[in-house]
Parts: C-alpha cells; sequence; structure tokens
C-alpha cells in the first residue's frame, strides 16, 4: 500500500466526524481503511484523537451542542476534570448499586442489569436542532445541538423545534412535553409531535397513557390532551395504533394509513375514526411545514422564523433579533421569465428562463440600543440547491419585489447589507446549505441577506 | 492505568461481594474502556451498544479473570473481540467494514495515543495560562465549571452569540499556543 494515495487530513477528519455522528457508510470506511493502510501511524493516530476527544466529551459533558462543540473539546477540555467529574458519577452509581445489592439478595442478581440501565438512562440518543424564533422552553434554555438522553424530559412552552433521533424527526410544536425513554420511542404527555421515520428508524413509537402509535415507515402526527385523549393522523404510510385500557393494557390494535386519523381516549374506552376534522389535529403542524418549507436544518444561530403575518416590518430595530439570524419564508414558487443576472455572494450568476425560485430572507437585528459588537453565526441546509445568495444592499432592494414576503416593509438600503469585511455568507461546495458569520455594531444594527433555492415542486 | 488486583481479600463473601469487587475494577477501567471501544467502532450510538454488551460479557465471564492480572488489559481484549464481532456483522450485513489490520493498528496504538494526549493535554494548561484574563475566565467558566454559555453571557451582559465566538477565539489561540509547543 506504499504507492496508496495520501487522504487528505481534513477528508480523514470529515469522516471520522461523519461516521462517528451520523453512522457509518461504505465511503467513510473506505477512507479510514485506505489512510489507516499507508505507513506510519499519522493518520491513526489523528482517529484516535478524535475519537478519544468524543469519548471524553461525552463523559464530561451534559450538553453537546454542535459538531463543532466536539472539535472544542480536542484543544480545550481536560482530562483531569472530565475524569474527576465521571468518577464522582460513577461512585455514586456505584454506591446506590451496592446499596441495592445488599439490601437482597434479589437485587444482587439483579445488579448488572440495573447497572446497564442506569448507564443507558445517561446515553445520548439524539440531539434538538432547528428552533423556531419564539421558542421558548419550561424549566432550561436548550439551545441548538443540545444532546437529548434517556429520560430527559422536554418541555416546549411556545415555538416549535426538531428533536433527531436515529432516523427519526420529530417536530415538537409548543406547548409540547415529552420523555425520551429510548432512541426509538418518546412518551408525549401533552401537546403535538409530528414524526417522519426514514428506513432506519421503522418502529418508531410514540407513547401517550392511551396509546403507542407505532410507526411502520411513514410520516404522521400525534396530538395528546387530558380532556380530548390521544388523536393520531397518518400522512404518509401506515401506523399502528395500539390502544390501551385504562389499565395500561392492550386492548386493541388500529391500523392508520395515509389521510387517515383516529383519536382514541383510554378511561372511556372510546375510538372515533371519522366524524373529526383531520386538519383539527394536523392544521398546525401542516402550517409549521409549510412556513419552514424547503429548510431542512438549521443550526447555530439560525432560527425558523414561523410567526409570519401579511405585514411584516423588516425594517431596522421592529424585528429584533438577539445574537441570532431569523429566516423567513419569502416568496415560492416563482418562476423566471426571462434570464436574470444577480450579484450573488459567489459572483455574477446567470439564473436561465423558466427556473422556479423559493427565497429566504435572512435577517438579524440586534436592536437601535445596542453599544457593543455583536455576532451570530450558523449553518442552514435545504432541500433544494441554493442557487445564489444576495447580501448587498442594492441585490436585495433589487430584488424585494420578486421574492421579498407580500405586504412586508423592508428597509432602505444604507447598512442593510451585510458588509464584506464583517461579514460572510458561503454556499457548501454541493450547494445544499449556507454558512454565515454576520457582525453588527452600534448605529448600524440591521443585516439582511436573501437566499434562493430551487423551488421544491416547480 | 494499570490495574493490577492483588489477591482479593474476599472480606465481602457470595455473590455481592464479587459484584462489588467487579464494580469497582470496571470502575478504575471505564474511562479507558469507553475510549478504546469508541475507537474500535466510530461512531456514537454503536459504540455505547458494544460498550453495554462489552460490560455484560465482562461480568458474565468474571469468573475466568485471573486476579493478579491485569483487569484493564483483560477488559480491553474483551472489547477487542466483540469489535471484531461488530464489523464482522457489518461486512456481513451492509457489505463494508474496517479492515482487521486497521482494527489491530487502532488498538496497538491506542495507549500511545493515550500519552500523545496527556502531552498535549499538560501543554493546554500552560497554554490557557497564558491567556488573557477575560479569555481565561470563560475558558474556566465554560469548560471546567459547567456553565453553559447562554449564563455566561448573561452574567457578563451579553449575548450568547458573543461568548460563542469569543469561545471560537480562543480555540483557535489554545491550538495555536499547543501546535507551537508541541513543535
Amino acid at each position: 500500500m506504499s504507492d496508496a494515495r495520501q487522504v487528505p487530513e481534513h477528508d480523514l477528519r470529515a469522516a471520522v466526524d461523519a461516521s462517528l455522528d451520523h453512522g457509518h457508510s461504505p465511503a467513510t470506511i473506505d477512507l479510514i481503511n485506505e489512510a489507516v493502510a499507508q505507513p506510519g501511524l499519522d493518520a491513526t493516530l489523528e482517529i484516535l484523537r478524535i475519537a478519544h476527544a468524543d469519548s471524553k466529551l461525552e463523559r464530561s459533558r451534559d450538553e453537546v451542542p454542535t459538531r463543532s462543540r466536539l472539535a472544542q473539546l480536542i484543544t480545550t477540555d481536560s482530562q483531569e476534570s472530565a475524569a474527576a467529574r465521571l468518577r464522582t458519577r460513577q461512585s455514586t452509581r456505584t454506591r446506590a448499586l451496592l446499596l441495592a445489592s445488599a439490601a437482597a439478595l434479589m437485587l444482587a442478581a439483579a445488579a448488572v442489569p440495573l447497572f446497564i440501565v442506569e448507564d443507558r438512562a445517561a446515553q445520548p440518543l439524539g440531539h434538538v436542532t432547528s428552533l423556531s424564533a419564539n421558542a421558548r422552553w419550561a424549566d432550561r434554555e436548550i439551545v441548538d445541538g443540545f444532546v437529548v438522553r434517556g429520560l430527559d424530559r422536554l418541555e416546549l412552552e411556545a415555538g416549535t423545534a426538531i428533536l433527531e433521533l436515529p432516523g427519526v424527526r420529530v417536530d415538537l410544536l409548543g406547548p409540547v412535553a415529552v420523555t425520551i425513554e429510548s432512541g426509538a420511542r418518546i412518551r408525549l404527555h401533552k401537546g403535538m409531535v409530528g414524526a417522519f421515520v426514514a428506513a432506519a428508524g421503522h418502529g418508531f413509537t410514540v407513547r401517550t397513557d392511551d396509546l403507542d402509535a407505532v410507526d411502520l415507515g411513514t410520516e404522521f402526527a400525534v396530538a395528546r390532551s387530558i380532556v380530548e385523549g390521544t388523536s393520531v393522523a397518518v400522512t404518509d404510510g401506515v401506523v399502528n395504533a395500539i390502544l390501551k385500557d385504562v389499565s395500561g393494557n392492550e386492548s386493541r390494535v388500529v391500523e392508520l394509513f395515509a389521510g387517515q386519523q383516529a383519536r382514541f381516549e383510554a378511561r372511556e374506552q372510546t375510538l372515533v375514526r371519522d366524524g373529526f376534522d383531520v386538519a383539527e389535529i394536523l392544521g398546525r403542524f401542516m402550517r409549521v411545514r409549510e412556513v419552514r418549507g424547503g429548510i431542512r436544518k438549521l443550526s447555530g444561530g439560525a432560527r425558523a422564523f414561523d410567526d409570519i403575518s401579511d405585514a411584516l416590518d423588516l425594517r431596522e430595530g421592529v424585528v429584533e433579533t438577539g445574537g441570532r439570524v431569523y429566516f423567513v419564508p419569502e416568496q415560492r414558487g416563482v418562476e423566471l421569465t426571462e434570464p436574470v443576472t444577480l450579484e450573488t455572494v459567489s459572483g455574477r450568476t446567470t439564473l436561465p428562463a423558466g427556473t422556479v425560485i423559493d427565497s429566504y430572507l435572512a435577517h438579524y437585528d440586534i436592536g437601535r440600543g445596542a453599544t457593543v459588537v455583536e455576532g451570530g453565526n450558523g449553518a442552514v441546509s435545504f432541500g433544494t440547491p441554493v442557487l445564489g445568495v444576495l447580501a448587498t444592499a442594492a441585490a436585495l432592494t433589487e430584488t424585494d419585489e420578486t421574492f421579498g414576503l407580500p405586504g412586508a416593509a423592508f428597509a432602505p438600503a444604507a447598512h442593510r447589507g451585510l458588509e464584506p469585511d464583517e461579514d460572510a455568507v458561503k454556499v457548501t461546495s454541493d450547494r445544499s446549505a449556507i454558512t454565515f458569520d454576520v457582525a453588527t455594531t452600534p448605529g448600524q444594527s440591521l443585516d439582511q441577506f436573501r437566499v434562493l433555492v430551487r423551488a421544491r415542486n416547480p | 492505568m494499570t490495574v493490577d488486583l492483588h489477591p482479593p481479600e474476599m472480606t465481602k463473601s457470595g455473590r455481592s461481594g464479587r459484584q462489588e469487587i467487579f464494580l469497582e475494577l470496571l470502575d478504575g477501567v471505564y474511562v479507558d474502556l469507553h475510549a478504546y471501544v469508541r475507537s474500535l467502532i466510530l461512531n456514537r450510538s454503536d459504540s455505547d451498544d458494544v460498550l453495554q454488551d462489552v460490560c455484560v460479557v465482562l461480568w458474565t465471564k468474571f469468573d475466568e479473570f485471573e486476579f493478579g492480572t491485569s483487569f484493564r488489559k483483560w477488559a480491553l481484549a474483551v472489547a477487542y473481540q466483540r469489535a471484531r464481532a461488530y464489523w464482522r456483522d457489518c461486512k456481513r450485513y451492509r457489505g463494508f467494514a474496517l479492515t482487521e489490520q486497521v482494527l489491530a493498528k487502532f488498538s496497538q496504538a491506542f495507549d500511545a495515543s493515550i500519552e500523545i494526549q496527556e502531552i498535549r493535554e499538560r501543554l493546554l494548561t500552560d497554554c490557557i495560562e497564558k491567556l488573557p484574563a477575560r479569555d481565561r475566565a470563560v475558558v474556566q467558566n465554560v469548560y471546567f465549571e459547567g456553565v453553559t454559555p447562554a449564563d455566561a453571557a448573561a452574567s457578563r451582559g451579553v449575548s450568547a452569540s458573543a461568548i460563542y465566538n469569543q469561545l471560537s477565539r480562543v480555540r483557535q489561540k489554545i491550538g495555536a499556543c499547543v501546535d507551537r509547543s508541541l513543535s
């Protein structure tokens, strides 16, 4: 293998990161095999360094907001402090187990399973992402990338957020409260969730006191209230609703297909399959989907702006964003009737006639009273290719009428666009996402840029 | 971190005493075992599952452990075999796997990599000491005391993103300092 190609270090890191985060793929494993097979230990030690840091992070932190946080640890955490914290926790665990085993011989036999259960409860199972601008949590601040662990309870008082579990995307629509029972099951206490289940997540279950909604390859929504019981609506695929009686025992299995819905209340043992409006369950769910449009994921300081009104005022000092950047969905399905040349962050780009475009305005406003330099950074990925990012004041003003939100009020050109020496927006090489790093200074509180993507359903 | 258990004084008789010894031994090697399995599996959730399996196997085979030998070495050996089985399954069902040679190289380099990490971390401490007081304080808060960036921001009267930006700059400084010291 001495003549094998040298695997670039950043490619190797990306492959290891991808495997750690998202699971193995033939491409990442081939690349790792190739890199390690080369003479010397450079690649091996680099991989082990990343794996150690990842291990240390998991053992020492309760919160891992982003992939970049993992990179932070490589250079900044302290093994001593991490080990000390771990040891404290383990000693507690050990003492608890020893007490349990001393209490009864029976428990002694079960001690290892107890130990396993306790450890499993602490395992990271997924993370929270794509918060809306108005997301508000009940008992703590949860930021993008917050790692959820077994038996974590999340209570979102307002706004929306996405919980990513293995093979499953769960939309949390506040007010909602859930407990993460495992990577494949959540308990819905109140409110509504939507679940998008990929092949790897089949069998995903939303459990309530009334039923278990078990995915059989689908997209579905579940809503629960104490008064009305649990409603399930299937938008795609099949769901088994396993109904329970008041004792929690399974009493009936109802198979629901796309377009079907049911409502069940355990105490009264009532099941309604028809005669109520599916929009009643799905209305908000579908509206959030529509508002988010083609945005697949927001991370870092990016927030979805779900609260769209007809007369949205996007002038300076009106919709203040703190240190975050709001992504406001604008016009959808704009078809160009003639070629249009635009000044984008990647240079002049001509979009041919017939191109159908969805638009999003990134809005960052720290408020007129700000007295310090502020910055926001993050990333947004889209389900369709990014066609261009317009970041100059002139380009924004020029395209407000075509792509801007109808009825919205826009700021005058001065200071509206990005400053090349202070702000940066980049489109990823596969054009699936953008990254941004913007900053404003006192007296100049507003930054905006517009992202044009190919429309989802031209 | 070699754990050599001298002939155990079985002051606690029966199963609970044996279990107590097992847990103490496991507690002593758990940090290394976690990192070792993560290094061989290279996926977070899968390695957690494998680690759980390894713990169960260690417990069920604890009778085979020879007191007086290294529990760490035994535990890592069990973990290595479990990792091989994981990759065999991956090859069988998904058609790809880390090669035996790669696994062996990871295992052989594991201890060396820990030593290198320890050197880096010693340098890291020195580099943190050299930071300006303002940067050192935020590092202390967020990384050592577990204060969330949001709380760190609130206590300073700035936005969370300002703290994230500051941490980003500090990481770059520290990384450059460690690299300079290593070279």
